[in-house]
This record gives C-alpha cells, structure tokens and sequence, in this order.
C-alpha cells in the first residue's frame, strides 16, 4: 500500500471520525447513516503524467431532509504544485457533472516543508471583472499545532497529528503521545494497526530522540502497556495467520472456507506450530486433521 | 511500495526463521542477517517460493537475488 493508498484507507475507515475533527461545519449538517463511498474510477485520465488511484467521493445526505444529498470530495497531496487549484475545480466539474450533486471540496496536504499558506480558492478574473472564484477546504496539517488534537479521542486526528506542526524538541513527546492515544481508543486489532503504520511511518525518530520517546513510553500507567501489548500480539497473531494463508493457498491451489475459518479461530502460539507443519501435510486433509485437534 | 508495521514484518521473518530452522536446524548468520533486511512483501514471496526450495543453499542463491 503506498501513501496515497493509505490516506483513502484511513478515510474510509474512519469517514466520520475524520469529518468530526476535521470538518467541523459539515459535522453539523451530514447524516452520519447516510455515508456511501462513490466509484474511484471517476477520475481516471484526468491526472497528469500517470493515472492514479483516486482520492475519495462520499456521497451524504444532509440532516433533516430525507431527499437532499451532495458530495464531500477529498484529496490527498504531499506537495502543494502550482496548478493544483486548477486542477481541484476540474474535479469539481467533472463530479459536478456526473453526479448533478453539490460537491464540498476538501484536500488534505501533507507535506512536511513549506509551511506557507497553501490556497484555497482557484480564481478567473479580469481586469474588469471576477468571473469565477471556486473556493475550497484546504486541510494543512503542517501548520495545525499538534496540541490542539492531543485531547481528542479520534482515530484520525492521532494519525494525522504526525504530520502536524511539532517542534523539533516535541517529536519524541509527540510520538509518545500518538500511542498513547491510540491504546485509550480501543480500536479492533486492523483499525488500530492502521493508526500504527501512521505514526512509525510518519514521525520517524533519530537514535537520541528515540531514547527519549522510550523514557516517554515506560511512563504509561500498566493499563496503558497492557493494552499496547494487546495490539502488538494481535497484529502478530494475524500476520501469522496472513502468511500462513498464503502459504496453504499456494500448496493446496485453494483454500475452503471450511478451513480459513477454522485458522481465524486459532491463537498465535497455535498460527506457530502450524506455520513449522506446513510441509508435512501432503493433503488438505492431513492439514484438516491437524485442525481439528486444536 | 507496501507500507506495512514493523510489528507485521517481523512477525513474518519470524514466521519465516522459525520455518527454515526447523526445516534445514542452525541457520548461518548470512543468511538470518539477509532475511533481517528483506522488506516485508520480500518475506511474503520468500514464505511462498519456500515450497519450491529444496536445500539451504537455494535459500541462499534466492536471497542473493533480492
């Protein structure tokens, strides 16, 4: 999964979350059971040079009204080119278009260097007149400070405070901090390791400020150590049974249902000793037999 | 590139370490240094092209190729 890839993944995942901290006039009005994810193929060929995966289009409804709906369109950049306004209201046409919806434009940038004002309006005007100002939402996490976000228990806001703005010196607190929230969140084992690949890809630590994220990390109270402890062995136990998968799928050609979901059932010791019997079963049935025994 | 956790990549050279050593007992350093560098799609590859290997040696010769 590449970087673009896993910004739409955490957008979708956790749409509302995101809505919620990010987009706080939106929050007001959207039908939060109205959320419904568009096609990603409607912008195929309109990016320059290679086609990309698209960013996300999620049709609402507006609260109150039964019949009403319009379209959040999100996009994703880590750097802020010259065209990209033009390039926004382009796809404000071509959704517009397609979809005859009102669309509410948003991007997210990324980018950690400048942290000059990005713009948020793509305009056509003449000397004697204005004839269009398109503006949209422009979400540019190098210049929200982290602080703001450190109090609020939202998945999305803890992975995006990585890209935020910190202080040299704050980095390793900063990092501390995103784990702490992350085990206080309570998330299943996929949703909380989705926020994880965030935060050690995202906030990268040299060796001195390591050190000092670790001195942070042994001051969490031991529920909090449990529970981060919890979701290590977790996202253990399931790349065991990830590659174990792939494993019996590429001996077998095929895997019955019978049978992956009795692997979803076993624990990570049990994912172990199976992973060393793989090559003694000459059947699927040996291997069912095994199963069956745990 | 896929973007994956440490924790998931480890888990899957240990999956993988554990597999060989059972299969082929001590394991040279090159080679547990090697599997140490491999990225985490490489390991997946490597745990399915394990069916095709048949000695240490090709381990090796497979790992050189990466």
């Amino acid at each position: 999964m590449d970087h673009d890839s896993l910004y739409k993944k955490l957008l979708t995942v956790f749409f509302l979350e995101f809505v919620e901290s990010f987009l706080p006039g939106p929050a007001k009005y959207i039908d939060p059971s109205s959320i419904e994810f568009l096609d990603k193929e409607t912008f195929a060929g309109i990016r320059p040079r290679r086609r990309r995966e698209m960013d996300l289009v999620v049709k609402v409804r507006f609260k109150d009204s039964q019949q009403a709906f319009f379209l959040i369109h999100v996009e994703h950049q880590s750097t802020s080119p010259a065209d990209f306004p033009h390039r926004m209201f382009r796809y404000f046409i071509r959704l517009t278009e397609k979809y005859n919806l009102p669309v509410y434009p948003v991007v997210i940038f990324s980018h950690d260097k400048p942290d000059t004002l990005v713009p948020e309006t793509y305009e056509v005007a003449f000397p004697d007149k204005t004839v269009l100002q398109f503006n949209y939402t422009a979400i540019q996490l190098n210049r929200l400070p982290w602080r703001k976000f450190v109090a609020q228990p939202n998945p999305v806001a803890t992975a995006l405070m990585t890209r935020m703005q910190i202080r040299e010196a704050d980095r390793p607190k900063v990092k501390a901090e995103c784990l702490r929230l992350l085990v206080t969140l309570k998330l299943t084992p996929d949703k909380a390791e989705l926020i994880y690949v965030f935060i050690e890809n995202y906030l990268k630590l040299n060796a001195d400020e390591n050190r000092i994220y670790e001195r942070e990390i042994s001051k969490l109270v031991d529920q909090e150590k449990d529970a981060a402890m919890e979701i290590i062995s977790s996202i253990r136990r399931d790349a065991r049974e990830e590659m174990l998968t792939l494993q019996l799928q590429h001996r077998f050609s095929t895997l019955p249902v019978a049978i992956t979901e009795k692997l979803d059932k076993l624990n990570g010791e049990q994912l172990k000793e199976l992973g060393l019997e793989i090559f003694n079963f000459q059947s699927l049935s040996e291997l069912e037999e095994w199963l069956s025994k745990r | 590139m896929e973007i994956i956790s440490s924790i998931r990549r480890e888990a899957r050279e240990e999956m993988l370490t554990l597999l060989l050593q059972h299969r082929f007992s001590a394991l040279p350093a090159p080679i547990t240094e090697k599997l140490n560098k491999l990225s985490g799609e490489q390991l997946k590859e490597l745990g399915v092209e394990l069916f095709n290997i048949q000695s240490l040696s090709e381990v090796e010769e497979w790992l050189f190729l990466r």
